[in-house]
């Protein structure tokens, strides 16, 4: 093959995995909602599950990972008898499942490194695997037994008998574009029994008009098979997306319904399959019931009308696209963003004839390049689904191993969230999730004691609120234990004994460095990393956690964290002929402080009193030592921030010059860490302005004997140490 | 010429070798092979006994090289079809023009 084929190989390759990491993780969520049904499963997550399965092994096999399509196959076999309703939904089967999905994870990876799994690392569970399907380890690979030892006779009855189906086939143009391959279709289509087939030749362009990557041809095939609908269907499960596909039942034995010539309908393809439920014998108890027309695989397709042209290009909705090149683009625009807001404000310098007449024009890019903006960060939006698919296991494995009773319930998976908030979201939340689990859920004896049921729930959640993103992981558990808290913290000198501290207080308590109240440090959550380090991890991505608890009745844990790294609403304030960026969504109010207002600490902190709170005020000419002519809070502005624990602060800025979206550059990479500053920007006039880090600012704040002193008008009243 | 496709011309024939394997990338070099026989108003015989993988995009430009062809008054033929060009045309749904081609 030649260099560019070997290169579309290894593209393909690199999609193919991609889809199995996407298509595992659905298996997985799908996989938590059968444990947590069985007895009345739904037979879609199990259809989903064996779609996944085999859209692994479909795959696999084009690039000839024999060992991941051969356990593939032996798992698939087993997910389509539980899905006909020939294998019972049982604790031990869907954890055999669980450990199935495992193994095909890690064949998944064995086969993105380009090796194989030692047998020892497979085997056993394929056994299993065959041993529930009925099938001897020497029968393997027969598509065909879907009978296990243990059936009755006949039962495969929903799919004997002759039966005559029409088959069309119409391929997209850019069928062959995304490597799939109707002379396999076809093949594989007349495994199921005799096939007639017809190609329709009437779309063949002459020689001069044909693009060889497109396809021009269609097919009519009439199939007389033992199978059913959806066995012909999952023939074409791969190509749903690119293809129409219409099956409809021409004759069966039992029904001789002649409808060769009625035209192609849904009416037609419900009936076929609707027959099928009827013909099901007995089933074990568990199994869940077949089918409905609706739920079967690729009946989305059938569902689509025939030969609509809007149909075609919809169908194609979506490609996949390097993350880097979105990295670049976002990067550009960016850019753009700040070439655009330099422009508009040099020509604000120009003779106001031309400055008129630019101001328009100004005016549309703006907000041409706003939009530009907004659709190119929507791009790398993604539904936290990718997280939450995550949380299933870890919520079964670390339950298994605390004997505790869990389900998982989640709401709001479809949530979107740009794609590098999401990638950094799984450490905290996955810490949040093992805290619930061996903090706040107890044992099922424990609850039993307070009548609670036997089994905890955990609610992961999110939602949009404000521009942010909202996590919250609440658990039924007991909740957080104050006193024991309280204790813990006085031991570890966290606070002083006599401390006067509000419920609330206390709660917050569990992010302080070091804190935990494990008696032992488990492999769990006590692993050495404490919640203090959640929060930390929480902050640097520019969002906050907290967390609020009813004795007995549970816990909640609420992180909120910005759609996007990449830009950010602040309010533009002036220091001196410094500018500073407060981030839009701290900001609470701004305030010019009347005198009266004003008290200073003898820790050399001043104060500002707002509606009986007082608050600490940071002046920013001294955190970052600037001149300025605004030293008095009473002359300039205090801009008050909402800071980590739902505190406030108040930042001292000379005045405010107005709201803008910037676009965020770190400080870390670009230059060094500076205390106080989260990252910076470049302004429309060309300059960098420093993007406050307010938590850290608030630190600060807190401990301004650290400062220079304050050069107050009336310096009596402050008391400074000066470092 | 492309590399698999080289064209022989004999007279007012263009005899074309197929390589053994017909895939989508070949499709492309297939293409022009074709379309040089059918500007030189040539008479084209491909030459399928190498062949060992057939695939529809291959089996289309076969199609179009043919009605092109025609159109102008010109034939294609195959000669020697493989397995592989036999099985694939008729799974496709080509019996018939399998046996036209090959007649000639």
């Amino acid at each position: 093959m030649s260099d560019a084929g070997d290169f579309d190989l290894e593209q393909f390759k690199i999609t193919y995995f991609e889809e199995c990491v996407e298509l595992l993780a659905d298996a997985e969520t799908r996989l938590n909602n059968v444990q947590q049904s069985i007895g009345n499963v739904d037979v879609e997550d199990l259809h989903a599950i064996f779609r996944a399965v085999h859209s692994v092994k479909g795959g696999g096999g084009a690039f000839n990972f024999t060992q991941l399509v051969n356990f593939a196959h032996i798992y698939e076999t087993l997910l389509d008898l539980m899905r006909e309703g020939h294998v019972a939904v049982t604790d031990e089967v869907v954890s055999l499942m669980l450990s199935a999905t495992d193994v095909l994870n890690n064949l998944v990876n064995a086969a993105r490194e380009g090796h194989d799994l030692p047998e020892e690392a497979w085997a056993d569970i394929a056994v299993e695997l065959e041993a529930l399907s009925g099938v001897t380890p020497s029968e393997d690979g027969d598509d065909e037994d879907h009978g296990g030892d243990d059936e009755p006779e006949g039962d495969d009855g929903a799919e004997s008998g002759l039966k005559q189906f029409e088959v069309l086939l119409k391929p997209d143009v850019h069928l062959l574009q995304y490597a799939n391959e109707p002379l396999l279709l076809i093949r594989e289509l007349s495994s199921l029994g005799e096939l007639e087939t017809e190609i329709d030749l009437s779309k063949l362009p002459t020689l001069d008009k044909l693009k060889p990557d497109e396809i021009y041809l269609s097919w009519r095939f009439v199939l007389t098979t033992e199978k059913g609908e959806a066995d012909i269907r999952e023939v074409f499960e791969f190509v749903e997306d690119d293809c129409e596909i219409t099956v409809t039942l021409l004759k069966a034995d039992d029904v001789e319904q002649e409808i060769s010539d009625a035209p192609v309908s849904d009416e037609a393809s419900d009936e076929s399959v609707a027959q099928a439920p009827a013909a099901v014998p007995d089933k074990p108890a568990g199994v869940p019931e077949k089918a409905k027309p609706a739920q079967a695989p690729a009946t989305a397709a059938a569902a689509a009308p025939a030969g609509g042209a809007a149909t075609a290009s919809a169908k194609i909705s979506s490609i996949r696209v390097d993350l880097e090149r979105v990295d670049r683009l976002v990067n550009m625009v960016g850019e753009l963003v700040i070439t655009q807001a330099m422009l508009h404000q040099q020509s604000a310098d120009l003779p106001a004839e031309f400055s008129q007449i630019m101001a328009r024009g100004f005016e549309d890019l703006g907000m041409h390049t706003r939009e530009l903006q907004e659709s190119v960060m929507a791009i790398r939006m993604q539904p936290v689904k990718s997280v939450f698919a995550r949380m299933p296991r870890l919520v079964r494995e670390v339950s298994t191993k605390l004997g505790k009773k869990v389900d998982l319930v989640t709401s709001g998976e479809n949530t979107e969230v740009d794609k590098t908030v999401i990638e950094l979201l799984a450490d905290p939340l996955t810490h949040m999730i093992r805290n619930s689990l061996d903090h706040g859920i107890e044992t099922p004896s424990e609850r039993a004691q307070t009548d609670k049921p036997e089994r905890a729930k955990i609610h992961l959640s999110a939602e949009h609120r404000s521009g942010r993103i909202l996590i919250d992981v609440a658990d039924d558990g007991r909740g957080i234990n104050r006193d024991r808290v309280y204790a813990k913290a006085v031991e570890n000198g966290v606070i002083q004994a006599d401390t006067n501290l509000t419920p609330e207080q206390i709660d917050e308590l569990i992010f302080m460095p070091g804190f935990s109240t494990a008696e032992a440090v488990t492999d769990l959550s006590g692993r050495g990393v404490g919640m203090d380090v959640v929060r930390r991890n929480v902050t640097n991505l520019g969002g906050r956690i907290s967390v609020t608890s009813q004795p007995g009745q549970g816990s909640r844990f609420t992180m909120s964290l910005p759609l996007t790294l990449a830009v950010l609403d602040g309010m533009i304030t002036a220091v001196g002929t410094e500018k500073f960026v407060i981030p839009l969504t701290s900001i609470v109010e701004s305030i010019r402080p009347t005198r009266d207002s004003l008290k200073h600490l003898s820790t050399g902190a001043q104060v500002v009193s707002v509606r009986g709170d007082y608050i600490p005020i940071v002046h920013l000419h001294r955190v970052f030592g600037l001149k300025t002519d605004i030293t008095d809070p009473c002359k300039g502005l205090v801009v008050l921030v909402e800071v980590e624990g739902g505190q406030h602060v108040g930042i001292m800025v000379d005045e405010l010059l107005g709201q803008q979206q910037v676009v965020i550059k770190s400080l870390e990479t670009n230059y060094d860490p500076v205390a106080g500053v989260s990252a910076a920007t470049i302004l429309g006039n060309g300059r960098v302005a420093l993007i406050l880090d307010l938590d850290g600012l608030y630190s600060m704040g807190t401990e301004a004997r650290n400062l220079p002193p304050l050069e107050l008008e009336d310096a009596s009243v402050m008391t400074t140490e000066q470092v | 010429m492309e590399e698999g496709f080289e064209l022989h011309q004999d007279g007012e024939l263009a005899r074309i070798a197929l390589p053994a394997v017909l895939d989508l990338a070949a499709a492309e070099k297939f293409w022009t092979a074709c379309a040089n026989a059918h500007e030189r108003g040539l008479n084209l015989d491909l030459d399928g006994s190498d062949v060992e993988r057939l695939t529809t995009g291959c089996a289309q430009v076969m199609l179009s090289a043919a009605k092109t062809l025609e159109a102008g008054g010109m034939t294609l033929s195959l000669s020697n079809p493989s397995e592989a060009v036999r099985k694939g045309l008729e799974d496709l749904g080509l019996a018939e023009m399998l046996e036209k081609w090959s007649a000639k």
